[in-house]
């Protein structure tokens, strides 16, 4: 019986920590600067996906440091947060799953 | 242990050390148990029913060099800062582990979380922290030097806290860790600190832990320490 309270509380916390999870997720900026060659200068463009289509949105001929550290950091915690929900999502599958057995645990 | 939440409690933990806070905070909670087994030299001490949770005791006043915000130190290991319950206790939530911070409840009985400035955060404000803080001891997790509370202590605190636990599943596991770190402390000849530690306490408090382990039916185990 303590084990499946145990789990219970678990079960919950990874609920509340996935809704956490895709909430911080989508705060972060959208899509990463990319620096592109072109005839011999440098552009920098805005990637990211819009209803499956890829964009492009120029963004000048020189971007800030802080504004390319911003979309770097992002795009590092977009992967960091992508991996925990899907890790929250095999561990709430398992979770209901043994909740949901037949046999005493 | 996963070798991933093992991993990364051990970074949290470096980030920690390396900042100056690790040395003036307390590891309490579950992990301590972790790190008994060391203490003890034996595996398979206790059951390995372990939550996420990560627990610091936050001593009042906290005295640090500089003031660190914590979440901003952990936050690329994918840590998300979250709040408990109604009153809004800070925690940070990673899929392997949920740091939460503690400080020792003095005065009136409140639930209102204690800002901690220094580190940014909020604490939980609970009661018979102190007991905790007796005689700490340091440990070895993986390469960083931890501060947890005497074995004897954690034992006699978890007997005097089970019964204020709102999740009897939790009560309970406080009951098993408490008899069997005290089953381990005599076969490590150091019943007569849990004696000590036992006999200085207040009397109400001594009531506590005898009812919690003669309900139990553990009236041996309490004999070890009662006898004079």
């Amino acid at each position: 019986m303590a084990i499946k309270s145990v789990l219970k509380e678990e079960l919950a916390n990874s609920l509340r920590m996935q809704k956490r999870y895709e909430k911080e997720l989508s705060k972060l900026p959208q899509g990463s600067i990319n620096k592109r060659n072109i005839k011999g200068h440098e552009y920098y463009y805005l990637v990211y996906r819009e209803n499956g289509k890829f964009k492009a949105v120029y963004k000048g001929k020189s971007v800030s440091d802080s504004v390319l550290k911003k979309y770097s950091q992002a795009k590092e915690l977009r992967s960091k947060y992508r991996k925990a929900i899907s890790q929250l999502k095999k561990q709430i599958r398992y979770l209901k799953g043994a909740l949901r057995g037949k046999e005493e645990i | 242990m996963e070798k991933k939440k093992y991993s990364l409690c051990l970074e949290v933990l470096r980030r920690m050390k390396k900042e100056g806070i690790l040395d003036k905070v307390m590891l309490v909670g579950s992990w301590c148990v972790f790190l008994y087994e060391d203490y003890f030299e034996k595996k398979g001490l206790l059951p390995p029913l372990r939550t996420r949770d990560l627990e610091f005791l936050i001593p009042v006043p906290l005295k640090l060099e500089r003031n660190t915000d914590l979440f901003e130190l952990i936050k690329d290991l994918g840590f998300v800062l979250d709040y408990k319950g109604e009153q809004g206790y800070i925690i940070f939530q990673h899929p392997d582990l949920i740091l939460e911070f503690l400080v020792p409840a003095r005065g009136r009985e409140t639930n209102k979380p204690f800002n901690i400035d220094q580190l940014s955060i909020n604490a939980q404000a609970l009661r018979f922290m102190d007991a905790l803080a007796r005689a700490p001891i340091q440990m070895l997790f993986g390469d960083i030097k931890v501060t947890i509370p005497h074995p004897a202590d954690f034992a006699l605190h978890k007997l005097l806290i089970a019964k204020r636990r709102k999740q009897k599943a939790k009560a309970e596991k406080d009951r098993i860790q408490a008899v069997a770190l005290l089953m381990a402390l005599n076969n490590h000849d150091e019943i007569e600190t849990v004696r000590s530690v036992y006999q200085a306490m207040p009397k109400s408090w001594q009531k506590t832990i005898k009812r919690e382990l003669l309900d139990l039916g553990e009236e041996k185990v309490f004999n070890l320490f009662n006898q004079t």
